[in-house]
């Protein structure tokens, strides 16, 4: 019995350390005591959020710091207890990644009132809250879906369209930020600049191919020819909307087809020719204003409280932008 | 004489029970030990507690689970249940906290007294039963969420439950670790506690010795919703959020801290003080794991390795002491009956 016992303590600790062995502790053992920064992050399946992470990686690569990372599958719960674990191992820095921008809301609280600096990085939580962080870097939404909007009105007036005509949107999970306030900014640009161009229907599709091409599909159907443009709030569901333009006889090329983030699939259906235009939002520039965002917290200098990615329009004539987007 | 060799064969499985308890409190010593020496963060104070907070929210859904186990059927319902449980709790807090966690409660007894009826009176397999209100409460959680992510903004109360008591604890924590308590109390000292092992061990004899089946099966299905749904409403709590997906995944790592626990699938068999320390070992794995900053792909390996190291182990260790114990009983001319459930 104690031999039985002994062996399967043995084979776990064998197992343990094999699968520890990849880990991504990046620390210095020798030497004096280094500065330590924790990235709390999500999913590695998805591109966008694996180069984030590359390159948040690089740009401390040469910055004599430490760094530990925490990865959750956009399960809220468990970064819970991520951050409840960051602040045992007390970091100089904490860098999270919301996998849901309002259950992190008490965790952010929890990281202040132990006194550690912290960056909230791609999804910001509710401005109300912000005295809880020091910093957020990324994405402005608001402002990627007005720039869509100039894009498509843009398209419309080339295709000869004018200003006058009817789109439909593809949108991500329904009452998540980046849904909701793309979709804002989509709609402020075409109040602002083209309010003939009306927004026929809505359908969310989750950020999934399939469930774009579903949706996509009955919005074909229900309104047939008279659709001219779609704003898809990402590129992937985008080549959903075009696969299901296609089986219904519809060519893409003549739809004004707008989409996001500079996804491998939004640059494939550009340099193509099957979509008109997306807004570069660059995993790398994410990830790289994180890192500055906690170097100069780390090193004491001033932070500026909200740094915003660009948004600027890419089309076939300057798609080349986004290939360090995909890692091209 | 029957008596006399049930009485060997009981006195055998309990003895066999608690050396494999005993390996598995080994075990949990033995991952502590190996992270403590490897990360030394994780023995700090502040690190147990957010061990225990990881333990708060699987054990409550564990414990339930488990118990559907034990009497020799599932719930899978139990993830769906913890969605739905802090929607509810989060979409009527408005009217009171306790008004939300009461309707959470209820509607989990009321889900798992169904699932029981379906189960007793239709004679519809606990598996397919339980497929069927998993796939129903997820749509009901979506149909709740009304494809929004639903929050408050009490962050006082998330605050209060989550608050360190005695550095390590914290009430949601204390919540669980009390319920473990009582579901100990139950199984050992009252009938209804033996009529769940009867239940799972042999029902064709239970029934003829007089156990209540239906009645048995609503409590094992009641607290099972119960349970799940009072997970849901403390996680709600404690995020100030709720959403159709949050908690959908404990089902499986609910089964697997079970079965971990000693919990046998074919039921009769597992103890609450097992299942403690079936949901202590995965989350101290990991917690230990992610300390090193293991991926969640490393971190799922590692639980589905130790998941089926502790069952094979556990299945060739109870099997290799009963054939041990039976063969020295033969030379006596007393062997022990074989069983369904060992």
């Amino acid at each position: 019995m104690a031999l039985t016992i002994k062996k399967a303590v043995l084979a776990v600790a064998c197992a343990v350390i094999s699968l520890t062995s990849g880990c991504s502790n990046d620390k210095d053992t020798g030497g004096e005591q280094r500065k330590r920064i924790m990235l709390l992050t999500v999913s590695e399946e998805c591109a966008y959020c694996s180069l984030h992470q590359q390159a948040f990686r690089k740009a401390l690569a040469d910055m004599n710091v430490d760094l530990d990372v925490k990865i959750t599958n956009f399960d809220a719960a468990e970064q819970a207890t991520q951050v409840d674990q960051a602040i045992s191992q007390r970091p100089d820095v904490i860098v999270v990644w919301p996998a849901d921008a309002s259950a992190i809301v008490p965790s952010l609280r929890k990281i202040k009132l132990a006194g550690i600096p912290i960056v909230v990085t791609n999804s910001q939580p509710d401005r109300k809250y912000a005295e809880y962080w020091d910093a957020f870097t990324g994405p402005d939404d608001v402002g990627n879906g007005y720039s869509a909007g100039e894009a498509l009105i843009k398209g419309f007036q080339d295709a000869g369209h004018g200003t006058k005509g009817e789109v439909f949107v593809i949108m991500g999970p329904p009452g998540t930020p980046p849904q909701i306030q793309r979709l804002q900014g989509f709609q402020n640009a075409l109040a602002k600049l083209a309010p003939d161009i009306i927004i026929a229907g809505v359908q969310p599709a989750d950020w999934d191919q399939s469930k774009a091409t579903n949706a996509a599909s009955s919005l074909f159907t229900q309104f047939g020819s008279r659709i001219a443009g779609v704003y898809s709030e990402a590129d992937n569901m985008m080549a959903g909307v075009i696969v299901a333009a296609q089986r219904q006889g519809i060519d893409p090329r003549k739809l004004v087809l707008v989409g996001h983030n500079c996804s491998v699939e939004g640059v494939t259906a550009i340099e193509k020719g099957d979509q008109l235009a997306t807004v570069l939002q660059s995993p790398i520039d994410d990830g790289k204003y994180a890192a500055e965002a906690a170097i100069k917290l780390l090193n004491h200098q001033p932070v500026e409280p909200v740094r915003y990615l660009p948004h600027l329009i890419k089309t076939k004539a300057n798609i080349t932008d986004c290939y360090p987007a995909i890692g091209r | 004489m029957t008596a006399a060799l049930n009485t060997s064969r009981a006195t055998a499985v309990k003895r066999v029970g608690s050396k494999a308890m005993l390996g598995r409190l080994a075990l949990l010593i033995a991952i502590c030990a190996f992270f403590a020496l490897i990360a030394p963060s994780f023995l700090a104070p502040q690190n147990i507690y957010a061990l225990l907070q990881s333990f708060a929210l699987l054990g409550l859904v564990t414990l339930g689970l488990s118990l559907t186990m034990i009497a020799g059927e599932f719930d899978l319902s139990v993830g769906s249940m913890v969605a739905v449980g802090g929607l509810l709790t989060i979409k009527i807090a408005d009217h009171g906290l306790a008004f939300g966690i009461g309707a959470a409660v209820l509607f989990g007894l009321a889900v798992g007294l169904i699932n029981a009826f379906i189960c007793v009176r239709l004679k519809v397999a606990s598996l397919v039963v339980t497929v069927g209100s998993m796939m129903t409460l997820s749509g009901f959680a979506y149909w709740l969420a009304n494809g929004e992510v639903v929050s408050s903004s009490d962050i006082d109360t998330a605050l209060l439950i989550d608050n360190p008591i005695a550095v390590i604890f914290s009430l949601r924590s204390i919540v669980t670790f009390g319920a473990f308590l009582l579901v100990t109390l139950m199984m050992n000292v009252t009938r209804a506690g033996r009529d769940i092992i009867a239940t799972g061990s042999r029902r064709d004899v239970a029934a003829a010795s007089g156990v209540r089946l239906g009645l048995t099966l609503a409590l094992v299905f009641g607290l099972s919703g119960c349970m799940a749904a009072f997970a849901g409403s403390l996680l709600s709590i404690s995020l100030v959020t709720a959403s159709a997906t949050m908690g959908t995944g404990t089902m499986l790592q609910a089964a697997s801290a079970a079965l971990i626990g000693g919990v046998a699938l074919s039921g009769g068999r597992g103890r609450p003080v097992g299942v403690m320390l079936g949901v202590m070992i995965l989350a101290a794995l990991n917690n230990g794991l992610g300390a090193l900053g293991a991926s969640a792909a490393t971190i799922l390996l590692s639980n589905g390795l130790v998941l089926l190291g502790v069952v094979l182990l556990d299945g060739s260790l109870v099997a290799d002491l009963l054939k041990r114990r039976s063969t020295a009983r033969s030379s006596f001319g007393a062997g022990l009956p074989k069983t369904a459930n060992v």
